[in-house]
């Protein structure tokens, strides 16, 4: 009946409940609840498969009640594919139910606007209406919060990534994330490439990467946004494509061809794409970067899409042990995840629970005693800020190509 | 189920205490068996007296009552048989109290398994029954189950370590068993009658357990053999040498490989069985008994003995050891998994019969255990899709029990009889045993209806 779910039931049986999900699943361990938990969800869709559910108000809640983190895919000792489960089932659930039926469900639009919670709403309302052609189906959902946000525009105020004699020419996928919120981590990536003989190209006419679409279930708008990036980057004639948030990567490197199949210029394009911490001990090199002193005392966080997803762990941490002066504290659980879900998680019904779930990274945190929190995800960084922030406590955070961009001088 | 049932379970444990969707509902429906059922409704009470007054309302409506831990058992004993009222004791997690001097902790029943062990861990003692799955399964589950583990051989099981318990029963009366003390005989063993009595004479509200000191050092190593016979021999060679290692695992091949595949920690795909061996203790002791294993393992035909070097090597054993229940699910989704005992001078036939009736009945099979208690886990992977397939299994499973009884066994070392193996209780059990147990049950539960349907 279900076509989408039914593609995956070899998946869905191979579950055998043993429960260690329970120990890793964030949701999970903030709401003890086992509707939240892996196996409860996978056990819903499997009722869905039998015809014992339909797709219900509470199955789409508990559907989405998912930070999407990949923990549990990860650790599953059977290797269930969770996460494909998921967001086959989210698919599934926007084909069967459509976008406008499941707004209430994903978002909390009942909010006065004032809340922590809205300025995420207006980040994804802001990343629709930037990217999405007016006849999309998200932008007849808009608006999705009264506060309107003050978004950088960093797409259009790059610096020249021009070089005289340049080594490679890559291209800079920016990200929604970066370019509305960070544009100093942007102007990071153009002045280390550059400092190191490396061109930069931006293509205006990159959009976001698609990844909260997907994510939410949507595939069609992912596959426009990675049909568009495609091309705008195979225009542009470069070496490889870099990239300094970590889910956009994640979505460009594995996504694309899981979305769009293998065809050439989908391998061309996934082939190309570098992770900036990846790109910069592959293909740079640590001997080459010969970064300057930076006198700071700093932590690391690793995003779940750049350690779990990619298994990209040792070079951040490689590049932040090559700066001289640095103070690096590793914190417990570095990996453990901060509830954003790449601001999918965060922006809509799940806030409290995903800021719950950042709580949990406080004490590790505070420990380190450092005064600089590093991450390669602007997601995290806007994350766990706020929750620090609720906490009364302010640290700098940092991506590792800033603290690069501090040692160039 | 009655609305105003739901009303007066609500005004016990509060709103938010109670799960009545049909959704919620599905989720607490299961274990980590294939059994399945459906409860009515879902209660998490966190106080002995919300439990008491369940119980008291229960008995007097006529609604049955399954106590649920994790639900990670693997005898389907947290499986609503019977539908009625599910009640979860996850939120009652308390470690109430450590006691160092008296060697005792005192714990509420959702208590996790490793999380009491890494709480007294800090003050130097331990909690030996240390099930596979230490980190996903509560106390209360495993007094249930009276629960074994991997430290078994020389520490013993659940059993030996529960000293007193608060215990609500069917009825709704509550009562405690057993003392504080390190010896009692004041009045009937309770707690020994309690402890393995799968949640169906009563509810687990406190439990006081023993604690052992810490062992100062540990040695681990692998011994890999090209022959199984040569693996079970090195296990009685060790005991009849008079040493009692804290740890001896056994892996078959198909084991190993699931694992390997898993884990990659570079456990050898060819070998036909490896004995995952630890002793502890003072340093000195633990390091000649780990020496005299050696030695005993090249004479019985290792082909390769590994010691663990460092934390992180060891680790990566123990790990892949835990792994094995999920990793072996690799070969086919379902999991048809038994929990035979034979004496361990058996281990090898029964080893060697369970290849050997998942050959007759076409049926991928894995055995692991606990060697060193003659306790193994023979697993039947099957597509529970497959209805001839499950048939077989259901064929294969009766065959293994009837050699496990031939070899002077039993059907259950520590995952219970629950659901999965009530239909087979009379081919250990006689009749006048049987009997004498239900009376018991009939006593203490005259209306049936706690955890009905299960073992008998």
């Amino acid at each position: 009946m279900y076509e989408l779910i039914n593609q995956i039931e070899d998946e869905i049986v191979k579950c055998v409940r043993c429960g260690v999900c329970r120990i890793h699943c964030p949701t999970f361990l903030a709401t003890n609840a086992e509707s939240a938990v892996s196996r409860g969800k996978i056990y819903l869709v499997d009722a869905v498969v039998k015809g014992d559910l339909d797709l219900t108000d509470e199955f789409a809640r508990d559907i989405y009640r998912c930070v999407n983190c990949r923990t549990v895919t990860v650790n599953c000792p059977t290797s269930v594919q969770v996460h494909d489960i998921i967001l086959q089932t989210r698919a599934q659930l926007m084909k069967s139910r459509g976008l406008s039926d499941l707004k209430d469900i994903i978002f909390d639009i009942s909010t006065n606007g004032e809340r922590p919670v809205d300025k995420r709403l207006a980040l994804f309302q802001e990343e629709i209406s930037r990217n999405l052609p007016s006849d999309n189906p998200w932008q007849s959902l808009l608006p999705l919060t009264a506060s309107k946000g003050e978004f950088s525009s960093l797409l259009k105020e790059l610096p020249d990534g021009t070089v005289d004699s340049p080594k490679m020419k890559v291209g800079y996928f920016v990200g929604s994330a970066i370019d509305m919120m960070y544009p100093e981590i942007g102007k990071a990536v153009i002045n280390v490439l550059r400092a190191n003989d490396i061109e930069v190209v931006v293509p205006s006419d990159q959009k976001c990467s698609g990844y909260s679409f997907g994510t939410l279930g949507d595939v069609d708008t992912e596959a426009y946004l990675a049909r568009a990036n495609i091309e705008a980057f195979a225009k542009a004639g470069v070496d490889a494509i870099v990239t300094a948030d970590s889910s956009c990567a994640l979505e460009m490197k594995q996504g694309y061809a899981k979305l769009l199949g293998e065809d050439e210029a989908v391998t061309d394009f996934a082939g190309k794409v570098y992770e900036l911490s990846e790109f910069l001990t592959e293909k740079v090199g640590l001997d080459n970067l010969k970064p300057g002193p930076v006198s700071k005392k700093v932590t690391y966080h690793e995003a779940c899409t750049l350690g779990k997803g990619l298994g990209i762990s040792d070079p951040p941490r490689a590049l932040l042990n090559a700066v001289p002066g640095l103070e690096f504290v590793e914190m417990d659980g570095a990996e453990l995840c901060c509830g954003s879900g790449c601001g999918v998680f965060a922006m809509g019904r799940n806030y409290d629970l995903s800021m719950k779930i950042a709580e949990r990274k406080f004490e590790s945190i505070m420990a380190t005693g450092a005064d600089v929190v590093v991450t390669s995800c602007p997601h995290c960084q806007l994350q766990l800020g706020e929750m620090l922030a609720s906490k009364g406590v302010e640290k700098q955070f940092l991506h590792p190509i800033q603290i690069l961009e501090m040692a160039l001088s | 189920m009655d609305q105003a049932v739901v009303n007066q379970l609500e005004e016990i444990v509060g709103a938010d205490n109670i799960l009545t969707s049909k959704e919620e509902r599905i989720c607490y429906s299961y274990d980590a068996t294939l059994f399945r059922s459906m409860p009515d409704v879902v209660v998490k009470p966190d106080t002995t007296e919300q439990i008491s007054t369940i119980m008291r309302f229960a008995n007097k409506e006529g609604i049955p009552v399954t106590p649920r831990g994790c639900g990670t058992g693997l005898s389907g004993g947290s499986v609503p048989l019977k539908g009625g009222i599910v009640m979860s004791l996850t939120r009652m997690n308390k470690i109430k109290e450590i006691d160092r001097e008296e060697l005792l902790a005192v714990v509420d029943p959702g208590v996790i398994n490793v999380d009491l062990d890494n709480a007294v861990e800090k003050v130097g003692l331990f909690y030996p029954p240390d099930p596979a799955s230490k980190k996903q399964c509560t106390m209360g589950g495993n007094i249930a189950e009276n629960a074994g583990g991997l430290r078994a051989l020389k520490y013993g099981v659940t059993k030996d370590f529960v000293m007193a318990l608060e215990v609500v029963l069917p009825t709704g009366d509550v009562i405690r068993t057993g003392t504080r003390t390190v010896k009692a005989v004041t009045g009937y063993d309770l707690t020994g009658l309690m402890v393995g009595s799968e949640g169906t004479l009563g509810i687990v509200t406190e439990i006081t357990v023993g604690l052992m000191p810490l062992p100062e050092h540990k040695e681990t190593m692998l011994a890999i053999f090209s022959d199984l016979a040569d693996a079970a021999t090195t296990v009685s060679r060790i005991i009849s040498a008079g040493i009692l290692p804290a740890t001896l695992e056994f892996m078959d091949n198909a084991t190993i490989c699931c694992v390997e595949d898993f884990k990659g920690i570079g456990l050898p795909k060819d070998a036909a069985a490896l004995l995952l061996i630890e002793t502890d203790g003072i340093k000195e002791a633990a390091q000649k008994e780990a020496k005299a294993i050696v030695e005993i393992c090249k004479k019985t035909g290792a082909s390769r003995i590994e010691i663990a070097q460092s934390e992180e090597q060891r680790d990566d054993l123990w790990a892949g050891r835990r792994s094995a229940l999920a990793a072996i699910t690799r070969l086919n989704p379902s999991l048809v998994q038994e929990d035979v005992v034979v004496p361990r001078s058996k281990l090898a036939d029964m080893a060697v019969a369970a290849a050997e009736i998942g050959k007759k009945y076409n049926l991928k099979t894995a055995t692991y255990g606990h060697a060193g208690d003659g306790n193994l886990h023979p697993s039947f992977l099957v597509d529970v899709r497959r209805t001839e397939e499950m048939e077989r299994a259901e064929k294969g499973v009766r065959e293994l029990f009837e050699t496990a009884l031939a070899l002077g066994g039993t059907l259950s070392g520590e995952h219970g009889i629950g659901t999965e193996k009530a239909p087979f209780l009379r081919m250990e059990l006689s009749d006048e045993t049987v009997n004498a147990m239900q009376s018991l049950k009939k006593a203490w539960d005259p209306n049936d209806m706690l955890n009905p349907g299960k073992i008998f």
